[in-house]
């Protein structure tokens, strides 16, 4: 959004003044101070930083396994372990990431460079080590009619019920009609709040991962398209107009119809479908930027392309695609739960919120609820994505900054 | 001008090129040999049978496909009919795309058509109000509420619209799904029309919501860019009232990024929305391409998704052209 340009640059010599009177202000401090500035943008960023909670603690907090139960005088955990591979290999990342955050900080100078290589390194062992000792269970013990009995003690997760856990006798219960199933069950009587929790793995998943490939794609053609000019830019703006032209959501559909309904091929095609905006943003910031003193500096000390490119140019023609990638995430939010609402997501019986959607229109005036949370999943989702990415921007515009 | 305008023609070619070519490579790697797959008017069992039966009407069908020729001579081959726009027969009916394709035209276009001229009646107004009253209440709540829409799924709002306005239990407002009532064709054309425009309220609704936000939102900073300017200053000096000084003055001069939107929106009129057309069972583009998706109808895919691709191409050089044609402060010497 452009604003008038008059007001806004006197307090930018403000924030200027400050940061000369006190401590050195980095570019990243000053757009992380003007981002928390915005309150709507925080509170997108807290929305999806939860959602990113959830997807990582859902077993805990959704699951049908009791924490802890006392069988024949002996005490279990059956939630823990029956922890699946896929579980504890996504709670190590999670813990990989907060340990680099938080040693980073304390670690000298000298030696922070390292920790995102170590905490790399300790994540890829972990996973190593999780794949070939874990196995899946499949353990059918039912521990609800178990947990009946006297001196049983359980202790279930707040939501006792797993996601594909199916019960004919309590299916299309809408919510707050049996105890325990608070967003009521499906038409195969599974828990829709432990479905829609579960979903958000595989939302945050896709967002991520086709938002990653956009980012590779784009990042890569649009710096050298902007760097090299002339028949590389031709050949790759022809490439991105091309890319343009055809019509995403359908193109997708046909892949999908085509080679089957893999979660991976979903992410690759949103991916390969979604890099344009990444490169021309790239591109358009690589022709300001290959005009520069210090791109001229390090041509002039003969380093090679690859380095130029990449190490001095690409870190100050980033933030854009910073902005857009946030936006990419929601709209490969949005594509996942129309190819799902379509029947063409990822295969049953996994939750996603578009297969919960297309599990309603069974349906819909019978079980409006299956309409109404799913969407208002996705539909919170992508709104916190795009505030994150509206406050990014405006984050980012200097035109914008104000003390 | 006219060297600007022949070389942007000229880069449409290899564009174009790239378009058939991509739409060609997909179709050829899929698995599965397009042959053995439905073809007959009696469907697919028939087909399936055929197959089983004898690899020497395998063979023939493959000559009569032209699948037993080489990739590149293939792709020639394909490059030319689509030249002809002739995309050969539908492998599900056995009537020609082109037929097939003129048959769901029209509910896709009359849907479209109305989304636009929605969008467009409420967006500009709404810019232009915002601008006016730029950060009191009415621009914050405005922009607040077109943010949301865009970012409400249309496979969330159109169920739940079905769910709520066409169901007796809440409001049966409007009839659900289809554009007609049973048997149309015995009604008079006004009944007909008004039981059409009844049909279309939720569809056009569904397509029209999601594109406030973006248009609004360009009217609104065009305005603001130019209410600024120094002629709408001196219009107002020169005691020009203010509703002129804002609509004839400075709104004119902000129209031009909106009306080559419109260039761009243009071609895409034909391209239905599966979505949309699922949810309220119109017999569309939407509908066509989804079915032949379903049924591996490769000739009306790859006609959808190459018409789609053309299309949306002369929609950016008819925004570029415009564009320089409309603003005499663009050079592209």
């Amino acid at each position: 959004m452009r604003e008038a340009a008059g007001p806004a640059s006197l307090p930018t010599n403000r924030t200027l003044a400050e940061g000369l009177a006190g401590e050195p202000l980095t570019y990243a401090a000053i757009v992380r101070r003007q981002f928390m500035r915005n309150r709507a943008a925080v509170v997108g960023l807290a929305i999806v930083m939860l959602l990113f909670a959830v997807a990582v603690f859902v077993p805990f907090l959704a699951n049908g396994y009791p924490y802890r139960i006392r069988i024949e005088g002996q005490m279990h955990y059956p939630l823990f372990r029956n922890l699946t591979p896929q579980d504890l290999i996504i709670l190590a990342a999670a813990g990989c990431l907060v340990a680099w955050a938080v040693v980073r900080r304390l670690l000298p100078a000298r030696l922070r460079r390292w920790s995102l290589p170590v905490c790399l390194v300790a994540f890829a062992a972990a996973s190593a080590a999780i794949v070939a000792v874990v196995r899946d269970r499949n353990d059918r013990t039912d521990y609800r009619t178990l947990a009946m009995r006297p001196g049983a003690d359980a202790v279930f997760a707040p939501i006792p019920y797993s996601p594909q856990e199916t019960d004919l006798d309590r299916k299309r219960q809408p919510p707050g009609r049996l105890a325990g199933h608070w967003l009521g069950t499906d038409d195969l009587g599974r828990d829709v709040f432990s479905r829609l929790l579960w979903s958000t793995r595989v939302s945050l998943a896709v967002g991520f991962v086709a938002e990653g490939f956009a980012v590779a794609i784009g990042v890569i053609l649009g710096a050298l398209a902007g760097y090299f000019g002339r028949r590389t830019d031709f050949v790759i703006m022809r490439l991105v107009e091309i890319v343009i032209c055809f019509p995403h959501f359908f193109l997708i559909l046909t892949v999908l119809a085509v080679f089957g309904r893999h979660l991976w091929l979903i992410m690759l095609m949103i991916g390969l479908l979604g890099w344009t905006e990444n490169a021309r943003f790239v591109r358009a910031e690589f022709l300001r930027l290959r005009t520069m003193e210090y791109a001229m500096a390090a041509r002039a000390l003969g380093l090679g392309w690859a380095r130029i490119v990449f190490r001095h140019l690409l870190p100050n023609g980033i933030a854009p695609v910073m902005v857009n990638a946030s936006f990419g995430v929601a709209a490969a939010i949005l594509i996942e739960g129309g190819l799902s609402f379509l029947g063409f997501g990822v295969a049953p019986p996994t939750a996603t919120w578009g297969t919960m959607l297309n599990d309603g229109m069974i349906n819909p005036v019978a079980m409006p609820w299956m309409i109404i949370l799913p969407g208002l999943a996705i539909f919170t989702a992508v709104a916190a994505y795009n505030l994150v990415g509206e406050g990014l921007r405006d984050a980012l515009d200097p035109k914008l900054r104000s003390a | 001008m006219r060297v600007y305008l022949i070389r942007r023609l000229l880069l449409v070619v290899p564009t174009l090129l790239g378009i058939t070519l991509i739409t060609f490579v997909i179709i050829r790697l899929a698995p599965g040999e397009p042959a053995t797959l439905g073809g007959s008017a009696a469907g697919g069992e028939a087909g399936r049978q055929a197959t089983a039966a004898s690899a020497e009407l395998l063979r023939a069908k493959k000559e009569l496909l032209g699948l037993d020729k080489p990739l590149p001579v293939q792709f020639l081959v394909w490059l030319r009919r689509v030249a002809m726009l002739d995309f050969g027969h539908s492998w599900s009916n056995n009537q020609p795309v082109i037929t097939v394709i003129l048959d769901h035209i029209s509910p896709t276009l009359q849907l479209n058509i109305l989304a636009v001229v929605v969008i467009y009646a409420i967006s500009i107004p709404l810019g232009v109000g915002q601008a006016v009253r730029r950060g009191r209440f009415f621009d914050r709540s405005t922009t607040l509420v077109t943010f949301l829409l865009y970012a409400a799924p249309v496979y969330w709002v159109g169920p739940l619209l079905l769910i709520y306005f066409c169901n007796p239990e809440h409001f049966a407002w409007f009839p659900a799904g289809e554009l007609n009532r049973p048997f149309p064709e015995n009604m008079a054309f006004f009944p007909w029309l008004y039981d059409r425009l009844v049909h279309l309220v939720l569809p056009v609704a569904c397509q029209s919501y999601a594109g406030l936000a973006y248009l609004s939102k360009q009217t609104r900073a065009g305005l603001l860019e130019n209410l600024q300017a120094d002629y709408v200053r001196t219009a107002r000096a020169k005691g020009v009232s203010n509703y002129r000084a804002i609509v004839h003055h400075a709104l004119r001069n902000s129209l031009i990024p909106i009306v080559t939107i419109m260039a761009m929106i243009l071609p895409g009129l034909i391209g239905g929305s599966i979505i949309i057309e699922t949810i309220f069972s119109i017999q569309g583009m939407g509908y066509l391409s989804f079915n032949a998706i379903l049924q591996r109808d490769y000739p009306v895919i790859m006609a959808t998704t190459t018409l789609a691709a053309v299309l949306t191409l002369v929609g950016l050089l008819l925004q570029d052209i415009l564009y320089a044609w409309l603003d005499p402060r663009v050079s592209y010497a």
